[in-house]
């Protein structure tokens, strides 16, 4: 699936300008990206609050001064795994989704949820940017910072893991 | 784990973002529009270890680096901190975090514009010549880990809006791990698989030094200061008086060269304060640091004139580097023209005889009255040596040569003119009567070779840079140091924290990937201190046994003595040469020579 990312997010802007005025003066702008981002950290924490928090406390960070962002969306994406991934870390021991939500889901879905959730937070993180943010390898390796070769194992070696539990 | 065909991988990929883009359908949409958004400050949370930058080199990379990755507009009033301390402790916590945007809202927004041109142009040549990975990602740096624990900050609120923020207590913890290190392949040849993870630790006790970080305060909020910083670092270690607020008036250019040559000119007039008028606006600290010593320096650079000094720089073409609002400027070829006062050198006495030391300590040899020798070819040093009551004095250089003494009748009168002439990669060195004098210094270079009235050296400085404006770079080869500079409000202007940058990215721009790195300009920032220029300006024609063993491998010696630095040195053996120095080995036995040489003649040097 590719994120339905606003004009603004799919492409860096053509000059820092136009990127500005984009970004100042539309909340709709704002929305698209803020609901883009929920569903990233969604995926990736399996968690509707752990979500809301990551990208709240991302966007409460930024605040105004998104405006000074020539690459919004990239900033913004990164910022939201990061975040996603630290609150991985800080909870290791607790849950990591909440049944709530399961209830409303459909079985094959909890599971692919599960699956995730059982998968290393750095192979997850490869798995969400390739196949929820398409992004290629290179800016994935970017935002993990690691090698592309080593993307190319995480995401190989998700997907074998989340085989079974989608077919 | 079974493995797939790229069949079922094509497969399971197209199901896997389906399915995924399902789950994602069950994410919150409740949207906090930024109106709503509540800005929350970083705290500081004292007794926690805290990662953080704590010295410039990596505050620079991480965070300037950071800069850059995110590219962000520039200069904004958005930012900063209520107060000095907490700004410092914002760019702390920011480091921690890797909060690129902590750190540039809490950096005076002149300076960032700066960093960020240095670090884009660091990055991209480190990376083409191999001394960085093509996938290093600066805000994030593998194998540097830097800590904080227990700090305590007290702030001294200065005039001119400025405030001094001290660390008085706290322990900084820094480690950097060579193997971990995202170097490039020809870096990571020269530090091989030996490296091992090297560790610092400084506690702040109160009682000696303290970390101290400049705060700038513009419209009602505290920023960092990379530039103020540095100069309160050098206006400390030079023990100057605090000065008083900056009050100039900045000189704008209509051209990046109008302003470069603006910059020369009006240091070859000996016109300081003209000087520091071409700087940027808001590029204020050198101005700051320049109150303490102006005054002085002008009035003894106007003294020197009045005695004959001159300096005219003219001819001044440059090479461009950059793009966009932020260049620098490299010379490419320039003449200078000046004078020094006729008694500048010590002029010799033809009618006495002359003491010439030796080079190495060994003693002192007697030329006949009215001979000055270019070497020392035929002279007996001895340390037994009966100083004759009235004498000349004068010392051998480490190749061989004497530094010559010009005798009273050689002077023509009036001021001596000389020159320095830079072109095609070349400069050359030219003066007569007390002039040659001034020329002494190239002369004792391997690199110099003797041209009509003058010296000539190839090659590039490597040492003076950006950092030693106008420093004759005791006998290397010598070029003006590259200026940075910057536009605003439709003209052009001088960037003082740019053009210390460029010190470093020039360097590095320069380099090539064929050549080795110790041939590079960077040399001396990865080689303990040394450039080939450099060592080999101290090790040929040194005895072998000069050295240390350790030293050796980066040496050619023949029949005992060094004659040349092999082509591409081992990196630990040229830090032993820059560790161990240079000792010599006739002196290393011989008896101390307490004879005292007679006193030079006091030369008038503004």
């Amino acid at each position: 699936m590719n994120l339905a990312m606003s004009d603004a997010f799919s492409e860096p802007p053509p000059t820092p300008a136009a990127e500005s005025t984009a970004w100042a003066g539309s909340e709709a702008v704002y929305a698209s990206a803020y609901r883009d981002l929920l569903r990233v950290a969604f995926v990736l924490t399996g968690s509707a609050a752990a979500a809301e928090d990551a990208v709240h406390d991302v966007f409460a960070k930024v605040g105004p001064r998104i405006d000074r962002l020539i690459e919004p969306a990239a900033y913004l994406r990164v910022a939201v795994v990061n975040r996603c991934r630290s609150l991985h870390r800080r909870t290791v021991a607790a849950p990591t989704s909440d049944r709530a939500i399961g209830a409303v889901m459909d079985v094959g879905l909890v599971e692919l949820r599960d699956a995730l959730m059982a998968l290393p937070i750095r192979q997850r993180s490869a798995i969400v940017l390739r196949y929820v943010c398409d992004l290629p390898e290179d800016e994935i390796a970017a935002s993990l910072k690691c090698r592309r070769s080593t993307v190319r194992t995480l995401v190989r070696r998700g997907l074998a893991e989340l085989r079974e539990v989608i077919r | 784990m079974k493995s797939m065909s790229d069949e079922e991988v094509a497969q399971t990929e197209t199901l896997l973002r389906k399915r995924l883009a399902q789950l994602a359908d069950h994410a919150p949409t409740t949207v906090h529009l930024p109106g709503v958004v509540a800005v929350v400050p970083g705290q500081r949370r004292a007794g926690r270890a805290r990662r953080a930058g704590m010295i410039a080199a990596i505050t620079g990379l991480i965070g300037a680096g950071g800069f850059t990755t995110y590219s962000f507009l520039g200069a904004s009033n958005g930012g900063g901190a209520a107060t000095p301390e907490e700004a410092v402790t914002t760019f702390v916590s920011a480091i921690e975090h890797e909060d690129v945007l902590g750190m540039i809202d809490v950096t005076l927004p002149e300076e960032v514009g700066a960093l960020r041109a240095a670090v884009d142009s660091v990055q991209a040549d480190a990376k083409r010549v191999g001394v960085l990975a093509d996938q290093l990602d600066v805000s994030g740096v593998q194998g540097v880990d830097v800590r904080v624990d227990d700090l305590v900050l007290d702030t001294n609120f200065l005039e001119g809006d400025l405030a001094l923020v001290t660390a008085t207590t706290g322990t900084f913890s820094a480690s950097f791990d060579p193997q971990a290190f995202p170097f490039g392949d020809k870096m990571r040849r020269l530090v091989g698989d030996s490296g091992a993870v090297d560790t610092l630790k400084w506690a702040l006790d109160g009682s000696g030094t303290a970390a101290q970080v400049m705060t700038v305060q513009r419209d009602g909020r505290w920023y960092v200061s990379l530039e103020y910083t540095l100069a309160e670092y050098i206006r400390q270690s030079a023990g100057w008086a605090l000065p008083g607020p900056v009050s100039r008036t900045p000189v704008g250019f209509d051209s990046a060269e109008k302003a470069v040559t603006g910059f020369y000119d009006r240091l070859g007039a000996l016109d300081l304060q003209g000087a520091m008028d071409t700087f940027a606006p808001g590029e204020d600290a050198m101005a700051w640091i320049a109150q303490s010593w102006m005054a002085d320096a002008q009035a003894a650079l106007d003294r020197g004139r009045k005695e004959g000094w001159s300096l005219g720089i003219s001819g001044l073409t440059y090479a461009t580097i950059g793009t966009g609002e932020r260049l620098t400027l490299k010379p490419l070829a320039f003449k200078i023209d000046g004078t020094v006062p006729q008694h500048y050198t010590a002029t010799a006495d033809p009618t006495l005889p002359t003491v010439v030391a030796a080079y190495d300590g060994s003693g002192y040899a007697l030329l006949p009255p009215g001979e000055m020798p270019p070497t020392t070819d035929g002279l007996t040093f001895t340390d037994n040596f009966a100083f004759p009551a009235d004498s000349n004095f004068t010392m051998a250089n480490s190749n061989g040569t004497i530094q010559p003494l010009v005798f009273a009748s050689e002077q023509t009168a009036g001021a001596q003119p000389f020159s320095f002439e830079r072109a095609d990669g070349c400069t050359t060195f030219s003066g007569t009567g007390g002039a040659n004098s001034l020329l002494g210094v190239f002369s004792v270079s391997p690199l110099a070779t003797k041209v009509d009235g003058g010296y000539r050296i190839c090659g590039d400085d490597v040492a003076a840079g950006g950092i030693g404006l106008l420093v004759l770079s005791g006998g290397g080869p010598f070029n003006l140091p590259s200026v940075s500079v910057v536009q605003s409000g439709g003209k052009w202007y001088v960037s003082p924290l740019g053009t210390l940058l460029a010190s470093v990215s020039t360097g590095m721009h320069d380099a090539t990937a064929e050549s080795s790195l110790f041939d590079s300009a960077i040399a001396p920032f990865l080689y303990g201190g040394f450039s080939r220029t450099m060592l080999e300006a101290l090790a040929i024609d040194q005895p072998a046994d000069s050295v240390g063993p350790a030293c050796l491998p980066a040496l050619i010696v023949e029949n005992g003595t060094i004659t040349g630095v092999i082509a591409d040195p081992p990196l630990d053996a040229v830090r032993a040469c820059a560790e161990l120095g240079f000792r010599s080995s006739s002196s290393s036995g011989a008896a101390v020579v307490t004879a005292q040489p007679p006193p030079v003649t006091e030369s008038s040097v503004p």
